[in-house]
């Protein structure tokens, strides 16, 4: 008994007679022809003809960019070198700032200003309240609380003296150093302290309660 | 019925195409809008002025201290 050669072939003609027919058609032919072009081209465009145009692209980009980014680099040294300069030639102001703004609250030094320029001006103060002020600056806490680059230090203090010395406390007050804005004041004459003089002879004193606020940097 | 078949193959594969097409000019024009600069490196180029305000500073200087 005679032996096929490949035993499959048989099995499979019937498929292969089937699609011959069929694949000879002329309008299958051109059918196929397309689609295989189309496909053929959306598969060579997705992995051949889109990375390297990308890679075309970005690397154009990239040039410009980079381009661009030496020039902006070019400027910001010479305004770097020119702010050395300035920087070198001012260096002895810039210790100023930290008196005006310090960096930490420094109530102290606050009070002590307001103190001395009271005692300056030949007025006494009597009363000196300040707001809770946090010692540890630049916790995170405080920091994401007050998004400002400052924070306000509330005082309340009150000064006894002549029209003229609380004038000149004030005058002096708004120009320390150390920045103190007023917000509002009351002025209270004092002259019931004097209750056995004379109405002419008592002393004009003024009492005056004043709302101020202090600053301090927070980074 | 089998020309339909053809056709609808024809169909698909004009489709595809035109998807990838599409899809290829979507993503080379976003390649060429993006930049290729990191958003650190841009701040750091930022300008800056390099004028200091020395008025300010001689007022502050001036005024005074105990």
């Amino acid at each position: 008994m005679e032996q096929p050669i490949l035993p499959f072939v048989n099995q499979y003609k019937k498929y292969t007679q089937t699609i011959t027919p069929f694949l000879q058609r002329s309008t299958t032919k051109n059918y196929s022809t397309v689609i295989f072009f189309f496909l053929v081209l959306s598969v060579f465009g997705w992995y051949a003809i889109r990375p390297t145009i990308q890679t075309i692209l970005y690397l154009r980009r990239e040039i410009k960019d980079k381009t661009e980014l030496d020039k902006k680099m070019d400027t910001k040294i010479y305004a770097l070198i020119e702010a050395n300069a300035a920087y070198e030639n001012n260096q002895a102001l810039f210790p100023v700032l930290s008196q005006t703004i310090p960096n930490t609250p420094e109530a102290l030094d606050a009070v002590s200003q307001i103190k001395y320029c009271a005692k300056e001006n030949n007025t006494v103060i009597t009363l000196l309240q300040m707001s809770n002020i946090p010692l540890a600056t630049g916790s995170t806490a405080l920091t994401q609380k007050n998004k400002k680059s400052y924070t306000e230090i509330p005082l309340l203090f009150s000064v006894e003296g002549s029209f003229r010395s609380v004038l000149s406390f004030l005058q002096g007050l708004i120009s320390l150093r150390r920045i103190v804005t007023i917000q509002s004041m009351d002025f209270i004459p004092m002259k019931t302290a004097y209750a056995s003089a004379s109405e002419s002879a008592k002393p004009t004193i003024i009492k005056a309660t004043i709302h101020a606020i202090t600053y301090y940097e927070t980074k | 019925m089998k020309q339909n078949n053809d056709r609808d193959l024809f169909l698909i594969s004009v489709f595809t195409f035109v998807t990838v097409f599409l899809w290829i000019t979507f993503e080379l024009i976003k390649t060429t809008k993006t930049s290729t600069v990191t958003q650190a490196v841009q701040e750091l180029s930022a300008s800056m002025s390099a004028t200091i305000d020395t008025d300010t500073l001689n007022v502050l200087n001036s005024r005074k201290r105990y």
